[in-house]
């Protein structure tokens, strides 16, 4: 028998949008606290772990890093269903990459599982002078699609602990806080994080 | 001469175009040891209609000339490694591939149980490229024979040497001598000569592209004067690989101008493939030993001769059939490995992409991804697919491990790998390249999976 989790619900986010709005880099920044601006470019998927905590509850959150180049979307939509949580995310001081916001907006309509939770961010907030996308902009397109929206800086660290937190609190109440069966279970975390992590379509999805 | 706009050009990717050509002839300041600056990245977007020309903006910040260097610059070009790098590409997770599993040849590998811990042992940074003395010595006496095996076989009218050729009386030691490394003052000789002695075995393929029929000194002349629709994502991966090398660290340096360039002009080379994310590190590997029209005549050889186009071209069909291929391997030889990773859902997408896409840059040092083009150069895309098995060998007691998860194989699989001894691994790769079973169902795996796909029954064979 595998030895019982450290923790008590795994959650399963996704990162989309154009290449190089930030991607990899919030998400080191979310799972080490680091940030380098010589990032390499995401060939492929890429994934990463932390844990956090949530209401008392130890929440795995597994963190699927996507290549933003339109060729690698063959790939990267097979991950679109496991998903449980989506980062939409573009550069404010990108037009393009806000425009084509819609374009990975319906990705997610086509390919992810119903009900997925989304968010959709704008990083880069720290750059000034260069922003063409006003967070009122933003806000507009979140509400257009009835979702969350935040401004991040992964670089000087700005909103990004935030972002995740929400997203995942979102998560946690849907399938968490709302299932009577995981919420009573909460002792016996192995039974419990399967079922609620990892749903058989998660597996077939990365095919 | 500033190139103009094409019609329909779109206006970022023509700003993007102008200003590498504008700096190709002004150059940038500090080059090598500078960052640079960004000029191309977070345009003025409404304002973008009056483009400015990007000659007197950048003008001013030029200061080629005959000035010295100065000692802060000569103590930092002095931290170089061997390979020029300042920093090796960091990466947060550094395993090691250790020697003792591949002293153990590729065979059937029963065993669906380890007692080995599900996590290698981690390194916390990458080691420094040291040579002993009799590293230094050994490698004298490499160059001395490679010297002997490689011969002047062209030269161009000022009397050096163009093309290199394999001396007869020496070809049966090459094989040999390759895997046990080129040496690397011979290595631009080297690949070049095995590329086109390949692609002189291949037969000539059809250009992709009829309205490109022209030779490849076509690149260095008027390419840049051609839009590519991939200029904007090119620049924008520019100065995201291997920016740790002197060559590529300032922005819109040498390095990283011969990249787009080479790049840009790859794009055009065919239709289909375009530019394609993955192919920066390749060109930027080249760069280190070719000059920018060799790396783009390489970078096609790699396509026309090597399978490269179909790993490229939209829907990855040579990536997936490397795919099956390597995990047909897995389901042989590796039968315990390959149930563990179904069980646990361990797609080959999730890992290998990268693998497959870059030929092992950013996955295993420098210098061992030198080695394993090397040998790539001389055999073809085999040797990758069993690099890939080489990995999944040497940590497969990790992968059976009792507590062996997801997580830690999928973790381990992204590892940035630090091989302990490349001439195990590489003695290793050779004896599994001369395995003539594996070798020929390899091909028959190949030819499968071309039928599956042709026959549309492809789909839910993969991991």
């Amino acid at each position: 028998m595998p030895a019982a989790p450290h923790y008590d619900f795994l959650i399963k986010l996704l990162l989309i949008g154009d290449s190089g709005v930030g991607k990899s880099c919030l998400l080191l920044r979310f799972c080490d606290d680091a940030w380098t601006p010589s990032f390499i470019t995401t060939i492929g998927i890429d994934f990463k772990i932390r844990t956090i905590e949530l209401d008392g509850k130890r929440i795995k959150l597994q963190i699927w890093d996507t290549a933003g180049q339109e060729r690698f979307r063959t790939i990267t939509t097979a991950y679109y269903r496991g998903a449980m949580g989506i980062l939409l995310i573009y550069d404010v001081t990108d037009e393009k990459s806000f425009n084509n916001i819609r374009t990975w907006h319906s990705n997610i309509e086509q390919h992810a599982s119903e009900g997925v939770n989304k968010i959709l961010i704008g990083n880069k907030s720290d750059w000034l002078d260069k922003r063409q996308v006003s967070k009122e902009q933003g806000q507009a397109l979140a509400e257009e699609f009835g979702i969350r929206f935040m401004e991040t800086s992964a670089k000087v660290n700005e909103g990004v602990e935030d972002a995740f937190f929400t997203l995942a609190r979102d998560i946690k109440t849907r399938l968490i806080d709302s299932n009577p069966d995981a919420g009573a279970s909460q002792g016996k975390s192995q039974d419990n994080s399967i079922k609620v992590g990892a749903p058989p379509a998660a597996g077939t999805s990365c095919c | 001469m500033a190139p103009s706009p094409a019609p329909n050009e779109d206006p970022d990717g023509y700003f993007v175009r102008a200003t590498y050509a504008a700096l190709d002839v002004s150059g940038v300041r500090g080059d090598g040891y500078e960052d640079g600056e960004e000029l191309t990245r977070a345009r003025l977007g409404s304002g973008r209609g009056n483009l400015p020309s990007p000659i007197p903006d950048t003008a001013k910040r030029m200061t080629m000339g005959g000035k010295e260097l100065t000692e802060k610059e000569i103590e930092l070009l002095g931290q170089l490694d061997r390979y020029g790098f300042f920093q090796p590409p960091s990466e947060n997770r550094i395993v090691m591939l250790r020697a003792q599993p591949l002293r153990t040849a590729l065979s059937i590998f029963k065993s669906t149980t380890s007692t080995g811990p599900e996590n290698p042992t981690q390194l916390s940074s990458l080691p420094t490229v040291t040579e002993s003395a009799d590293d230094r010595k050994r490698e004298d006496r490499r160059i001395a024979k490679w010297g002997r095996m490689l011969v002047p076989g062209v030269r161009d009218s000022g009397g050096n040497i163009s093309k290199w050729k394999i001396e007869e009386r020496k070809a049966h030691k090459l094989e040999e001598r390759i895997f046990k490394g080129i040496p690397d003052r011979w290595r631009s000789a080297a690949w070049y000569t095995l590329l086109e002695q390949r692609a002189a075995e291949d037969g000539a393929k059809p250009r992709r592209d009829p309205k490109r029929e022209q030779e490849f000194s076509r690149f260095a002349q008027d390419d840049i004067d051609l839009p590519s629709t991939f200029d904007v994502q090119i620049d924008l991966d520019v100065p995201r690989t291997i920016s740790g090398h002197v060559m590529f660290k300032t922005r819109y340096g040498m390095g990283q101008r011969s990249m787009f360039h080479v790049l840009h002009s790859f794009s055009l080379y065919c239709a289909s493939c375009g530019y394609c994310q993955g192919m920066g590190p390749l060109a930027a590997t080249f760069l280190c030993y070719l000059e920018p029209e060799k790396v783009y005549s390489s970078l096609v050889r790699l396509h026309d001769h090597y399978d490269m186009e179909a790993t490229f071209a939209p829907g990855f069909p040579g990536l997936l059939e490397a795919f099956y291929v390597q995990e047909k391997i897995m389901q042989r030889m590796l039968p315990g490995i390959y149930a563990v990773f179904k069980t646990n859902m361990i797609s080959t997408t999730a890992y290998a992409v990268k693998w497959y896409i870059t030929l092992f840059a950013n996955t295993v040092s420098f210098q061992t991804q030198l080695r394993l083009w090397d040998i790539y150069f001389l055999e073809g895309p085999d040797i990758m697919v069993l690099m890939s098995i080489a990995i999944l060998w040497g940590f497969k007691d990790n992968f059976l491990a009792p507590k062996a998860s997801f997580e830690s194989m999928l973790g381990l699989l992204s590892s940035f790998f630090v091989v302990e001894d490349e001439d195990v691994l590489f003695a290793w790769l050779r004896k599994a390249m001369q395995d003539r079973r594996l070798r020929r169902d390899m091909g028959m795996w190949r030819a499968e999976w071309k039928e599956l796909v042709r026959t549309e029954r492809e789909k839910n064979v993969l991991l």
